[in-house]
């Protein structure tokens, strides 16, 4: 549904003197994906992989330096100001922080009304009808409706987070980070609650986090980003073998009941995005490294249809 | 997040000398103990006394009502022009600190410009060029305070248009006028409340200054600052004339500064 091609995004720093080299932080390298109806798409990564980055350009709310974003074979970064719009009707972004993505001065049925008054949806009585039931859908009531977000808890912000995201009736919504700042207890609900809207709206979710377990419970397809790059895709199940010594180091990594697992832990530091290393992005912390991958970028290798790994090992 | 609605001692004090001119100012308008402008030959130079409270000036006009007269002119010269220098500090501040880029950088430049002169000395420069007068008074006040106003509506732009709810009222389709007003301006409130109540009083002390050089407000209106410079040659012979004028104009620039100051330590209390 969603074809995501070839995406860059640099962002160019200021120079320290005025005769040195121009530098710019490469925060999205080259990233390509598709978004199939229905699925929850999985963009994992450490901080700083320009998940988030991808997850905004999507929705448009920066500019992609090149590549594109395409919607039905439509690039939506070259769409005139109605069709964007259009296109925002679409598509919604959830953040992560529920503290900070609600207006501290406005009522939970403000908050809920603003996207229909943007979009010009119905009148008055209709709207309220349809903002009781998108709160009945996310769980809550109309007892909240004139509550401002410091009378509600973390969960039940994020909850009216994602209903004034869904009141539009998008087809696909990314959610960056949505669950990472709730507590582990009321991160499930809200999982629970994503899961069974998704299958009530039909929903397609891009969901962007650095939590494995959360990633691997809720999603069908996984991507895993370094350095802005995507160095293994495929399903959930694929990744439970993961080939990519970067994933492999990530997956084991995650806390597990059984304690002869073995660790791969990995050295260094996550090189600075505004100098990515030459060749393999990973070699500088990679246990296989070769000579070649100092040099040499790994191509793309598909090992079956869905699992695809981009790593000198495999060719 | 509890709030605490405890006020602090200062920004009662500030409320109450702030409420107590303004009561003032309003009875002046319906009622004062004699015809400000009228002049009683017979009593120049009088002392207080319970016929004349405050006593009378040089012509023998009575001073609590020229007083009273007087309040109307700062609180009007002291609202407009600090809503002129919102008004335009908003203007170049929002634009500014919404757009960023090179609509910040002119902007910000011509900020610059305006502050490079002393505002006094600015004021002082349009009302030669024009002509003294109420209106132009309070342009050139207005565009005295335009600097401050503009870095701090632009500073609070900067950093509420970074949260989330900014951006995800964007990603909505929301358009610049909507996020401005809608979820900007609700939020930055409290400080522009701040500059403006501080901005009224330096407002009102750059008044009487003007006055006192006879650029303000000109004859026969009262202005507290013009009737500090009348009362400057009778010093020695009738001492009180400027001791309860120049007490005015302090107690108006005091109440309004310990209320700006009262209204910002509530402010940071509760962030």
């Amino acid at each position: 549904m969603i074809e995501v091609k070839n995406l860059y995004k640099y962002y160019h720093m200021p120079r320290k003197k005025f005769f040195s080299k121009e530098t710019s932080i490469k925060a999205v390298n080259g990233v390509s994906f598709t978004l199939r109806k229905g699925e929850t798409f999985g963009l994992v990564g450490e901080s700083g992989s320009g998940k988030s980055t991808t997850g905004e350009i999507i929705v448009q709310l920066i500019k992609q330096t090149s590549g594109q974003v395409l919607y039905k074979g439509k690039d939506v970064s070259k769409f005139n100001a109605l069709q964007l719009k259009v296109w925002r009707r679409k598509v919604q972004i959830v953040f992560q922080d529920p503290y900070a993505s609600l207006n501290p001065k406005k009522t939970v049925q403000w908050i809920l009304r603003e996207p229909l008054i943007i979009h010009k949806i119905g009148n008055r009585r209709e709207q309220d009808k349809r903002i009781i039931d998108m709160l009945h859908d996310v769980g809550l009531d109309e007892s909240f409706l004139k509550r401002y977000p410091h009378e509600l808890s973390g969960g039940q912000r994020q909850r009216v987070v994602i209903a004034a995201a869904l009141i539009l009736h998008p087809e696909f919504v990314v959610i960056d980070e949505g669950v990472s700042a709730l507590d582990v207890s009321v991160q499930a609900q809200i999982l629970n609650l994503l899961k069974a809207l998704q299958k009530k709206y039909r929903l397609t979710y891009l969901f962007i986090s650095h939590d494995l377990n959360v990633v691997q419970y809720f999603c069908d397809r996984i991507a895993v980003m370094y350095l802005g790059e995507i160095v293994e895709m495929g399903t959930v199940s694929d990744l439970d073998e993961p080939k990519h010594p970067y994933t492999k180091a990530l997956f084991s990594s995650i806390p597990t009941r059984d304690v002869n697992t073995s660790e791969t832990v990995l050295s260094g530091e996550v090189p600075s995005a505004s100098a990515i290393p030459e060749g393999c992005p990973f070699h500088t912390r990679c246990p296989f490294v070769q000579e070649r991958c100092k040099h040499e970028k790994p191509v793309k290798h598909e090992l079956t249809t869905e699992h695809t790994v981009r790593c000198h090992l495999y060719d | 997040m509890m709030m605490k609605r405890r006020k602090s001692i200062p920004f009662h004090i500030g409320l109450t000398i702030v409420m107590l001119l303004f009561l003032m100012m309003l009875i002046s308008l319906f009622y004062t103990p004699y015809d400000p402008n009228m002049m009683q030959t017979n009593a120049r130079l009088a002392k207080p006394s319970l016929e004349h409270l405050f006593g009378t000036d040089n012509f023998g006009r009575d001073i609590l009502s020229r007083m009273m007269q007087g309040s109307q002119t700062a609180f009007l010269i002291g609202i407009s022009s600090v809503s002129v220098g919102l008004f335009f500090g908003f203007l170049i501040g929002a634009c500014a600190g919404y757009f960023g880029g090179w609509i910040d950088e002119l902007c910000m430049r011509f900020i610059d410009a305006l502050m490079a002169f002393p505002g006094i000395l600015l004021a002082i420069m349009l009302i030669t060029v024009f002509e003294p007068g109420i209106k132009n008074t309070i342009l050139a006040l207005g565009m005295m305070s335009v600097p401050t106003f503009a870095r701090i509506i632009r500073s609070s732009f900067m950093q509420t248009k970074q949260f989330d709810y900014v951006k995800a009222s964007k990603a909505k389709g929301a358009g610049s006028i909507h996020i401005i007003f809608k979820h900007i301006l609700p939020n930055i409130v409290s400080p522009i409340l701040v500059a403006a109540t501080l901005s009224f009083s330096g407002t009102i002390l750059a008044e009487a200054g003007l006055s006192y050089l006879g650029l303000g407000v000109q004859p026969p209106d009262p202005s507290w600052g013009r009737m500090l410079k009348e009362a400057q040659p009778y010093i020695a012979t009738a001492p009180w004339y400027v001791i309860i004028t120049g007490t005015m104009i302090t107690l108006m620039v005091l109440g309004f500064n310990l209320l700006g100051d009262g209204i910002r330590d509530q402010q940071d209390k509760k962030s």
